[in-house]
């Protein structure tokens, strides 16, 4: 089976369709939240994501989309794209957000926003979060977003836990070993690197692929503008961050 | 396999958070220094000064 594993799409419809047609046919998708806020295509996403039957839990953002969590916790740009989101959002696709769990297993995975000790703001960044979160699921796996930066969790006893930074060169193999895995944001990587960022499963082979997908940055950017977004969202997008 | 230490791939990441990112037109307008050598000490004034200045206000934790 192959399972695509996206992450923080942020309304970024030209960055998911590339990452849709990159990632060829897979049996199942995987979205680890934030599928709204930051962009201009919140509707269009949630239904493509609910036509492809996703299996989806919701980020920080979609939470203040919904107003289930104060906008105050938000920095001002993100309070924007969150209240213009919620002006946006058709009832259905509000009602969709809304039923989704916080966390999710599916088979040897376990899948949460943030990390599975905090599933909606914490950031799964470094070692030592990573350590703390393998006492907090049961499963093999963890997959997180939330950081939009790409990185692997080896479990490792008394040592805690080993980093990985997955290149598109080499699959991560998955074993026996505990891990936690984060594949990046679909539409708004932070790692200096604007194409969108996923992952595939493979449990044939055994591996995660991590792939980049380039999209139209300044299609969206010209929507952004249409719509009236902060600068300093719209430049971001072709930096990476 | 990227050898890398982690916290170089965390580098845009960590001054996104801390809200002291800027982008190659600020960092002109501003005349500063890319971002990993500006001082936070002493007469240059830190990433926040920066930022007052620049009317962008200071981080509110990366949310």
């Amino acid at each position: 089976m192959r399972v695509g594993i996206i992450s923080d799409v942020h309304s970024n419809l030209p960055a998911l369709g590339a990452v849709l047609r990159d990632m060829g046919r897979v049996e199942e998708l995987w979205c680890l939240g934030d599928i709204v806020g930051y962009g201009p295509y919140p509707n269009q996403v949630v239904e493509l994501l609910r036509q492809a039957e996703c299996h989806a839990i919701p980020g920080n953002h979609d939470l203040g989309c919904l107003g289930r969590v104060p906008l105050d916790d938000f920095r001002d740009e993100a309070q924007f794209a969150c209240q213009w989101t919620r002006e946006v959002l058709t009832e259905e696709n509000r009602g969709y957000l809304d039923g989704l769990p916080l966390t999710i297993t599916r088979g040897d995975f376990t899948l949460v926003h943030g990390t599975p000790q905090e599933p909606v703001w914490e950031y799964m960044a470094y070692p030592a979060t990573a350590k703390l979160a393998f006492h907090y699921f049961a499963s093999r796996y963890c997959l997180v977003g939330h950081t939009h930066v790409p990185l692997v969790f080896l479990e490792q006893g008394q040592a805690g836990a080993e980093s990985i930074i997955p290149t598109a060169a080499a699959p991560v193999p998955l074993t026996q070993t505990r891990a936690i895995v984060n594949p990046g944001s679909v539409g708004q990587p932070r790692d200096g690197n604007p194409a969108a960022s996923y992952a595939i499963y493979d449990d044939a082979a055994g591996h995660l692929e991590f792939r980049r997908a380039p999209y139209d940055v300044a299609q969206i950017q010209g929507e952004m503008a249409a719509q009236r977004f902060p600068a300093r969202l719209i430049k971001r997008l072709a930096y990476g961050w | 396999m990227d050898t890398r230490p982690v916290a170089d791939v965390l580098t845009v990441f960590n001054q996104w958070r801390a809200g002291t990112i800027l982008d190659a037109e600020e960092r002109q307008a501003l005349r500063v220094q890319p971002a990993s050598r500006v001082s936070t000490s002493g007469t240059e004034g830190t990433f926040a000064d920066v930022l007052r200045q620049a009317g962008d206000g200071v981080s509110q934790g990366g949310r």
